[in-house]
């Protein structure tokens, strides 16, 4: 079952077929859960998250479009969004982001499946977070995982706006150049 | 590079994260829909941004979570089928009110119901509310758009799958003459667009959403009483 593509499992979810769903789930179901639990610290609240991501993936299948990235990602960036919703309706103040600096990238140890579903992005972007000054890895975390504002880091952070945005504009800078140079590196 | 693209850029990496609002996110939606390279800069950003999210640490959910996603998606399944219209509280009670008395039987509640319509009108001084689906070519559904003519007029869309991700312009045909009303950015399969319009909604006929290429991926019409 590891062998059928994250695409074609997405479809058999889609169109109904219970194997291709339990096969679904099954593969990212430690990830999605991972991510709304990083962002909630919760069990009950990020299982919620976490069925209400499955359920969306089902009903939005058609939305996916494998050019603008892999399911692993667009699966998570459902997750995320949904979980920063309820983040903000519990008006909860999320984990300390420190904790996420120790952010881990695919396991040393990690299976051909695993490597496969984290791609090379991940281990680019993992490095390249690796090498943000802390402050700046700070407020983009802030940012990408709980969906903070400059505005909002500014304040949490008690430096000008200016300061903020400038920090999670060079942070994110830095990641994508780190994209760009995989993507070069493979052209040549 | 423009004057606006060296602004926008300014704005990218903040949009790719989802954490941009208000009148900075309308400026740069605006400038995306006409420049390709800095679209291009933001699909690079947004890579990073989502790619970001699978380093988060994995986690076990609790034992019985696959059964439980299973037995919702199985629950699911009929409503998945007739739902047409997602979640936006001030549309949707509105076009219950018009749907509801389409359908209804009875002249008094008929009169009640005109009555309230015409005071949910009056809260902002409105002649009109029309809302209108909205297909691709093919017929197949892709959306939804809302017009208020009133003081002030107003617009508010969703877009959701087949149409992909991207920034498209929401164009109006009023008096025969093509209109832009707004621009809406989709991501991840969904997107929304809400704002106050100088145009006559009145007079509006057809909807259209517009890619960068000036082609049309979803049209719809409206019907005026």
């Amino acid at each position: 079952m590891w062998s059928v593509s994250d695409e074609a499992l997405l479809a058999g979810l889609a169109s109904g077929e219970s194997d291709a769903a339990v096969a679904f789930i099954r593969r990212f179901q430690r990830r999605v859960f991972g991510l709304a639990m990083t962002i909630l610290g919760d069990t009950a609240a990020a299982e919620d998250v976490a069925q209400e991501t499955f359920a969306r993936a089902w009903r939005h299948a058609g939305a996916f479009d494998a050019r603008r990235g892999p399911v692993a990602t667009w699966l998570l960036a459902i997750a995320r969004n949904m979980a920063i919703d309820t983040l903000r309706l519990r008006r909860a103040d999320p984990v300390d982001p420190d904790t996420m600096v120790s952010m881990q990238g695919p396991a040393p140890d990690a299976g051909p499946e695993e490597r496969a579903l984290s791609g090379d992005d991940a281990h680019r972007l993992h490095e390249a977070m690796a090498t943000l000054p802390a402050e700046q890895r700070r407020a983009l975390v802030l940012a990408a995982f709980y969906g903070k504002t400059a505005r909002e880091i500014g304040e949490s952070e008690n430096i000008p706006l200016g300061t903020a945005k400038t920090r999670i504009r060079s942070a994110m800078l830095k990641l994508r150049g780190s994209l760009q140079v995989e993507d070069d590196e493979r052209d040549m | 590079m423009s004057e606006t693209c060296e602004e926008t850029r300014e704005l990218l990496p903040e949009l790719a994260l989802g954490i941009l609002g208000g009148e900075e996110r309308a400026r740069a939606l605006e400038h995306l829909t006409r420049c390709a390279d800095c679209s291009s800069e933001l699909a690079a950003l947004s890579r990073a941004a989502d790619g970001l999210l699978t380093l988060a640490p994995q986690h076990e959910p609790p034992a019985g979570f696959e059964d439980r996603v299973l037995a919702r998606l199985r629950r699911e399944r009929p409503r998945h089928r007739a739902r047409r219209i997602t979640t936006f509280a001030a549309a949707a009670a509105l076009i219950a009110i018009v749907a509801g008395g389409a359908v209804w039987v009875g002249t008094a509640h008929d009169r009640n119901l005109a009555s309230y319509y015409r005071g949910v009108l009056g809260v902002a001084h409105g002649t009109e509310f029309a809302a209108v689906k909205l297909e691709t070519a093919d017929g197949i559904s892709g959306g939804e758009v809302f017009t208020y003519e009133g003081n002030p007029s107003w617009v508010f869309i969703v877009v959701r799958a087949p149409v992909g991700d991207g920034v498209y312009q929401i164009v109006g045909t009023v008096h025969g003459t093509s209109t832009r009303l707004g621009v809406v950015h989709v991501s991840h399969g969904n997107g929304d667009w809400g704002g106050t319009t100088s145009a006559d909604m009145s007079s509006v006929g057809e909807i259209q959403l517009v890619d960068q290429n000036g082609q049309q991926v979803l049209h719809g019409t409206v019907h005026h009483n």
